[in-house]
C-alpha cells in the first residue's frame, strides 16, 4: 500500500439524502487512497453508493444530499471544504469525468467539435484556433476516424461506442491528472466495451493518469484494475489488488460476487446470491451482508466488524478473519476456478 | 492513510462465532418501508409546492363563494330595484377605514343644487371642491356619501349595485357559479372526447390514425371565432350552446396529447407483455395506458379551466352569452366596461375575480404537473 | 447432449421481417431480420447472441406474433403460425408461448400491484375466483423467491432483480410450454444474473419449459443454453452446440465476439488481445454467395463455398488433433 505516491484520498466519507420516507445512508464511512498512475477498480452492486461516492468528489451532489463526515484530500485541499467557485476549477481541469450513459452527457444540439472545443476554452489559455486543433487532435486520440468531418458533425450522427470515444475526448480535453470513469461502458456492447477499455488503458500510460473505475462487472475489473475495492451497502469491505481480491478472496460478499459469475469454463449450478441488497433508509447493522450470507454468525449481526489485514496490501472488514471464528469454506465454483487460475490453464 | 487497521485484535466471546442462519432458506426479506401509491406520492410533492397550495386554497374559497355566497345577504340577482342604481360598494367596519364607505364623487353638479336639502339630504355632501363657473352657472364636483344620499343608510351593497339596482356581490358570486359550471363542463366534455378519439387514433395508429388526424385538421382551420358565432345563431343563446361552443374546437388538444400518450406507451414492455398473454384492447387501453396518462390528463384538465373562463368571459363581452338577467364573469365585465369611467367598482370586482382565477388555476397546474413527473418519482 | 428424440417444437424458415417507414423517396427499409432458419428442440435452451440492433428482439417478438413476419414460415408444433392473425391462432399462441422481456423497469406496469400483474393471464384464461388467483400468485410468488407480502406492491419498490423476477412469474403462470426471454439479465448486475439463472435452471426442468434465451453475453450464454445461434445483421451467422461454439468458433464474428467477452481473470485478463471483425475486409461474396452450410453435424456457418471448404479442412484438421 505505500507504493506509489497518493493523489487522492477519502477518509471516512459518509453522505446521505434527506427523502419524504426518511433518510437514505447512501455512503457510509468509506475510506480510499488512489496513488499516482494507478487504476482502482470500485465493485459492487448497484444502489451500493457507488456513484454518490464519485459525485462526492466531484462535488455534483443534488441539493437532497448531505455530508455527514469525511475528508476528501486531493494535493493537500480537502475537497469537502471547497467553495463552488474553487470546485470549478477543480472539476475536468485536475479531475475528469466519465459517466455511464453516453447518450445524456452529450447535448443533442451541438456539434461535437464545439462540446469539446468549448471545454478547452474554459481555461482561457488558447485562441479558438488553437482549440479547434486540439480537439481534432484529441479526437483522433480517443481512435475517430477522419476527426476533421466528425468535427462538424451531431451527437446523433454518432454510433454509441463513439459517443463514448467523444465523452472521453471532452474529460480529457483540459488534461485531467485523475479521471473518474463510473461505469463507462456498462451500456455498450462487449465489443466495443473491449475498444474502450483498451482506449482508456492506452490514454492512461500516455498521460500518466490516475484512474478510478466503477464498474459491476467483474470481467472489466480484472481488465483494469491494479488494485480492487468491494463496496457493499455503503461501505468498502475489502480491498487489495487485484490478485489479492480475485485469488484470495476474504469477505463473504466478495467470493460470493465472484462465485456468481460464469466464465467459459463454468459447469453446474451457479452460486447465486440469495435475497435481496438492503434498502437504505434501514441500513444493516453489524456486518451488512450477514443476512444474505449463509455463513453468518452471531457476531455479524451484532458489531461491526473492523479492517483486518491479510498482507500489507491487503485488508477485509469481516469477522470470518478473528482468530476465534471458524473455517468458512470458499464455494465450490470459486474453489475451482482459483485453481484453474493459479495453474495458469484459464485462458483458451 | 487513517484506515482502521487494528493492530489489536477485539477480545469478542467464543460463543458469538456460531453460524445462525446455516440451514435457513434465505428469502427476500418483506419492505419496511409503508407502500407509497401513485397519488399519494404525488400529493406529497404537490405539498411541497407552496405557491399551489396557496393557489388550492385560493380556487377552495372562491369555490365556497360561488356557492355559498349568494346566501350571505338578502339580495338575489335578479332583484332590481329603480330606486338603489349605481350604489358604490359599501362595507361594514371597512367604511371606517374610508375604503369601500359608500361614498362616490359627482362631477358637474350645479352648486345650488348641491346646496338643496331636498337634493342632497342633511349630512350627505362630505366634500365640495373644483367650484367653477361654466356659462354663467356655478357647477361644482361633490364627493357625497351616497347611501345618505339616497336615504339608504341601514343598507350595505358590499360591491355596490348595478343600472338596475341589482346587487353585485349576489351577482359576482352567482357569476363566478356560472363561469366554473361552463367552464368544469366543457372541460370534462372536451377530457372526455379528447380520450375517447385520442385513444382510438393512438393505440390503432396506422391509416385510422391518420384520418383521425386528419379531420382533427379539418375543424381546427375553420377560426373559432365563426364556427362558435354560427354556432350560437343556430342554437340560441343559453348555457348549453356556449359549452358547446367551447366543446367543439376544445376537444382536439386534449386529443392530441391523448394520442401522443398512447403512441408512447403501447409500445411499452408491459403492454407488450400483456399482449403475449392474450389481454383484448379494451383491457389494454383502460388498465395498461390510460392509468399511466392520469396524470397528465388531470394537468391538462386544470390548465384547460382558466382557459375556458376566460373564452366564456370573451363570448360575453363580444354579446355572445348568457341571457339576461343570468350574470357570468363575462357578462359583468362586459356590463362594468360600459359604465367604467363613471362607475369603475362596477368592472374591478369581476375582473379581480377572473384574474385570481386565472392566476390560481394556472399555479395549481404547474405544481400538479410536477406533482405527477413520473422522472421525480420517490424522490423530494 | 441429452435431447435423444430431437423432436423440433418450433421451426423458423427463412424468416424476414422487413420495417418500413417514410414514403415515396424517403421510404427506410431495414432488414431487421434477414432470412433466418433454425429449429428448436423440445426441452432444450436455445441461445441466441449478437450485438444489439442486430434483430434479436424483432426475431424473439415476431414469433409470438407482437410483429409479423414479411416473408418465411414459423411452426410450432408443426402447426405454422405465421399466417394471418385470427382470434384462434392468438389463442393458440398465448395458450402455448410465453415472453420474458428486458427491461426491468419498462416491463412491469407502474400502476398496477404485483398481485395484479401477476394475475392478469389467469383472468384472460377465465379463473373467476379471485381467491384461487390470489393463491396461484402466492404459490408462483414463492417459487421465485419472494413472499406473499410482496403481493400488494407496486414494482418501483423492488430491486431489478426482484422485478426480472415478477416478470418470469407473470410468464410461467399460465403454464406456456415454451418461453421467449428476451435478454432477462442484460439490464442486471452481475450478481443478480446468477439468481435469475438459477431460477430459470430449476423452473425450466420443473414445469418442463423449452426455452428461447436472448442475450449479448455470450459467457451468459455459453453457460445457460444447450445450443447457441449467433446473429449479426439480422442474419444468423453460426449455430452450434454450446461447448462446439465455444471450443471450436468458425465465423470471424463469433470469435470476434469471443475475444471480447473480460473474463473475471487479473491474470490472464490484463494480456488478452481482442479480434476486431470487419465484414468488407473479412469476406469476398462478389463471386460467391453466401448460406448457412452445415461443417460438421450440427454445426452450422454462414459462409460461401470456399469460405466452407477452409473451414471445413479447418475442422477436420481439428477432429485428427484430438
Ligand atoms: N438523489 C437521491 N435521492 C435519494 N437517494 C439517492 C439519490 N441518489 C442515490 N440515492 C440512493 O443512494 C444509494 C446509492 O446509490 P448509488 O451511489 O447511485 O449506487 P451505485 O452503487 O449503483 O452507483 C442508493 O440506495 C440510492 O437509492
Ligand atoms: N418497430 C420498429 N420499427 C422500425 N425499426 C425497428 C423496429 N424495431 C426494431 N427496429 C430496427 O430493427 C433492427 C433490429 O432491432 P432489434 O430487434 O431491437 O435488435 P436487438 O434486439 O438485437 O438489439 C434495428 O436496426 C432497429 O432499429
Ligand atoms: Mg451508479
Ligand atoms: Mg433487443
Amino acid at each position: 500500500m505505500k507504493t506509489g505516491e497518493s493523489i487522492l484520498t477519502v477518509d471516512n466519507l459518509s453522505v446521505s439524502f434527506r427523502t419524504y420516507s426518511g433518510i437514505v445512508k447512501a455512503v457510509r464511512g468509506v475510506s480510499f487512497e488512489l496513488n499516482k498512475g494507478e487504476t482502482i477498480c470500485i465493485v459492487g452492486e448497484s444502489g451500493s453508493g457507488k456513484s454518490v461516492t464519485v459525485k462526492t468528489i466531484m462535488g455534483i451532489l443534488p441539493p437532497s444530499a448531505v455530508i455527514e463526515s469525511g475528508t476528501i484530500n486531493y494535493k493537500g485541499m480537502d475537497l469537502t471544504k471547497l467553495t463552488e467557485e474553487e470546485y470549478a476549477r477543480i472539476r475536468g481541469k485536475e479531475i475528469g469525468l466519465i459517466f455511464q450513459d453516453p447518450l445524456s452527457s452529450l447535448n443533442p444540439l451541438m456539434k461535437i467539435g464545439r462540446q469539446i472545443t468549448e471545454a478547452l476554452l474554459i481555461d482561457k489559455e488558447m485562441s479558438k484556433r488553437e482549440a479547434r486543433e486540439a480537439a481534432i487532435e484529441l479526437l483522433g486520440a480517443v481512435g475517430i476516424r477522419d476527426p476533421e468531418q466528425r468535427f462538424e458533425q451531431y451527437p446523433f450522427q454518432f454510433s454509441g461506442g463513439m459517443r463514448q470515444r467523444v465523452v472521453i475526448a471532452i474529460a480529457l480535453a483540459r488534461n485531467p491528472e485523475v479521471l473518474i470513469c463510473d461505469e463507462p461502458t456498462t451500456a455498450l456492447d462487449v465489443t466495443v466495451q473491449a475498444r474502450i477499455l483498451n482506449l482508456i488503458n492506452e490514454l492512461k500510460q500516455k498521460r500518466q493518469l490516475s484512474i478510478i473505475f466503477i464498474t459491476h462487472d467483474l470481467g472489466v475489473v480484472a481488465h483494469m484494475a491494479d488494485r480492487v475495492y468491494v463496496m457493499y451497502a455503503g461501505k468498502i469491505v475489502e480491498y487489495g489488488t487485484a490478485e489479492d481480491i480475485f485469488l484470495e478472496p476474504a469477505h463473504p460478499y466478495a467470493r460470493a460476487l465472484l462465485a456468481s459469475v460464469p466464465d467459459m469454463e463454468t459447469e453446474g449450478r451457479l452460486a447465486s446470491i440469495p435475497g435481496a441488497p438492503p434498502n437504505m433508509l434501514h441500513p444493516p447493522t453489524g456486518d451488512g451482508f450477514a443476512p444474505r450470507n449463509k455463513y453468518a454468525m452471531q457476531i455479524d449481526f451484532e458489531e461491526e466488524p473492523p479492517m483486518f489485514r491479510i498482507s500489507d496490501t491487503h485488508y477485509a472488514a469481516t469477522w470470518s478473519l478473528h482468530p476465534s471464528a471458524p473455517e468458512i469454506p470458499m464455494p465450490d465454483v470459486l474453489r475451482e476456478r482459483i485453481r484453474r487460475m493459479k495453474e495458469g490453464g484459464a485462458n483458451r | 492513510m487513517t484506515m482502521d487497521t487494528p493492530n489489536h485484535i477485539p477480545d469478542i466471546p467464543q460463543e458469538k462465532f456460531k453460524f445462525v442462519q446455516l440451514d435457513q432458506e434465505i428469502v427476500d426479506s418483506a419492505f419496511e418501508t409503508e407502500p407509497i401509491g401513485y397519488f399519494k406520492d404525488a400529493l406529497i410533492r404537490l405539498r411541497k409546492n407552496k405557491a399551489s397550495v396557496v393557489a388550492f386554497y385560493i380556487i377552495l374559497v372562491i369555490s365556497s363563494l360561488a356557492i355559498f355566497g349568494q346566501d350571505f345577504n338578502p339580495y338575489t340577482f335578479r332583484q332590481q330595484n329603480p330606486e338603489r342604481t349605481n350604489m358604490p360598494p359599501r362595507v361594514p367596519g371597512l367604511e371606517k377605514l374610508g375604503i369601500m364607505d359608500g361614498t362616490t364623487i359627482l362631477r358637474n353638479r350645479r352648486l345650488d343644487s348641491v346646496k338643496d336639502p331636498n337634493q342632497f339630504p342633511e349630512g350627505s355632501v362630505i366634500r365640495v371642491f373644483n367650484q367653477r363657473t361654466v356659462r354663467g352657472v356655478e357647477m361644482v364636483d361633490v364627493k357625497v356619501d351616497y347611501y345618505k344620499l339616497v336615504g339608504a343608510e341601514d343598507e350595505y351593497y358590499w360591491l355596490g349595485t348595478d343600472y338596475l339596482g341589482r346587487d353585485l356581490w349576489t351577482r359576482l358570486c352567482r357569476g363566478t357559479r356560472v363561469s366554473l359550471i361552463i367552464a368544469l363542463v366543457s372541460v370534462v366534455t372536451n377530457i372526455f372526447i379528447g380520450i375517447v378519439y385520442g385513444a382510438i387514433a393512438g393505440y390503432y395508429g396506422g391509416k385510422t390514425d391518420m384520418y383521425m388526424m386528419r379531420v382533427c385538421e379539418i375543424i381546427n382551420a375553420f377560426p373559432q371565432i365563426v364556427v362558435v358565432t354560427m354556432f350560437i345563431l343556430f342554437f340560441g343563446t343559453g348555457m348549453f350552446s356556449i359549452i358547446m361552443a367551447l366543446v367543439i374546437r376544445g376537444w382536439i388538444p386534449t386529443a392530441r396529447l391523448i394520442r401522443a400518450q398512447f403512441l408512447r406507451f403501447k409500445n411499452r414492455e408491459y403492454v407488450l407483455a400483456a399482449r403475449t398473454l392474450g389481454v383484448g384492447d379494451l383491457a389494454i387501453i383502460f388498465r395498461h395506458i390510460l392509468p399511466n396518462s392520469i396524470g397528465p390528463i388531470i394537468t391538462r384538465a386544470m390548465i384547460t379551466i382558466p382557459g375556458a373562463i376566460f373564452s366564456e368571459s370573451f363570448l360575453a363581452f363580444v354579446g355572445l352569452g348568457l341571457k339576461a338577467p343570468e350574470p357570468s364573469i363575462g357578462i359583468l365585465l362586459s356590463q362594468g366596461q360600459k359604465v367604467l369611467l363613471q362607475h369603475p367598482y362596477q368592472a374591478f370586482a369581476p375582473s379581480l375575480m377572473i384574474s385570481v382565477l386565472m392566476i390560481a388555476f394556472n399555479l395549481f397546474a404547474n405544481g400538479l404537473r410536477d406533482a405527477f413527473d413520473p422522472t421525480l418519482r420517490g424522490q423530494e | 447432449m441429452q435431447i435423444d428424440s430431437r423432436q423440433p417444437i418450433l421451426e423458423v424458415e427463412n424468416l424476414r421481417v422487413v420495417f418500413a417507414s417514410g414514403r415515396g423517396r424517403k421510404r427506410i427499409q431495414v432488414n431487421a431480420v434477414d432470412g433466418v432458419s433454425f429449429e428448436i428442440y423440445q426441452g432444450e435452451t436455445f441461445g441466441l447472441v449478437g450485438e444489439s440492433g442486430c434483430g434479436k428482439t424483432t426475431l424473439g417478438r415476431t414469433i409470438v406474433r407482437l410483429y409479423s413476419p414479411t416473408s418465411g414460415t414459423i411452426r410450432f408444433r408443426g402447426r405454422d403460425v405465421s399466417g394471418p392473425m385470427t382470434k384462434e391462432l392468438r389463442q393458440y399462441i398465448t395458450d402455448n408461448m410465453a415472453m420474458i422481456f428486458q427491461d426491468p423497469v419498462e416491463s412491469l406496469n407502474p400502476r398496477m400491484t404485483v398481485q395484479e400483474i401477476i394475475e392478469e393471464g389467469l383472468k384472460v384464461r377465465g379463473i373467476k375466483d379471485p381467491e384461487v388467483r390470489q393463491e396461484m400468485v402466492f404459490d408462483i410468488l414463492s417459487k421465485v423467491g419472494l413472499t406473499r407480502e410482496h403481493a400488494s406492491r407496486f414494482p418501483h419498490e423492488f430491486s431489478g432483480g426482484q422485478r426480472q423476477r415478477i416478470g418470469i412469474a407473470r410468464a410461467l403462470i399460465v403454464k406456456p410450454s415454451f418461453v421467449i426471454a428476451d435478454e432477462p439479465v442484460s439490464a442486471l448486475d452481475v450478481s443478480v444474473q446468477a439468481q435469475i439463472i438459477n431460477l430459470m435452471n430449476d423452473l425450466k426442468s420443473t414445469l418442463g419449459l423449452t426455452i428461447m434465451f436472448i442475450a449479448h453475453d455470450l459467457s451468459v450464454v455459453k453457460y445457460f443454453s444447450d445450443r447457441v445461434g449467433v446473429m449479426y445483421y439480422g442474419k444468423l451467422v453460426e449455430l452450434a452446440d454450446s461447448g462446439e461454439l465455444y471450443r471450436n468458433p468458425l465465423h470471424p464474428y463469433t470469435r470476434s465476439l469471443l475475444s471480447a467477452i473480460p473474463q473475471p481473470n487479473p491474470l490472464t485478463e490484463r494480456h488478452r488481445e481482442t479480434i476486431s471483425y470487419d465484414p468488407a475486409t473479412a469476406h469476398d461474396y462478389s463471386a460467391e454467395k453466401p448460406s448457412l452450410r452445415e461443417v460438421c453435424p450440427g454445426h452450422f456457418v454462414y459462409c460461401s463455398e470456399s469460405e466452407f471448404e477452409r473451414y471445413f479442412d479447418r475442422q477436420q484438421t481439428r477432429a485428427s488433433m484430438a
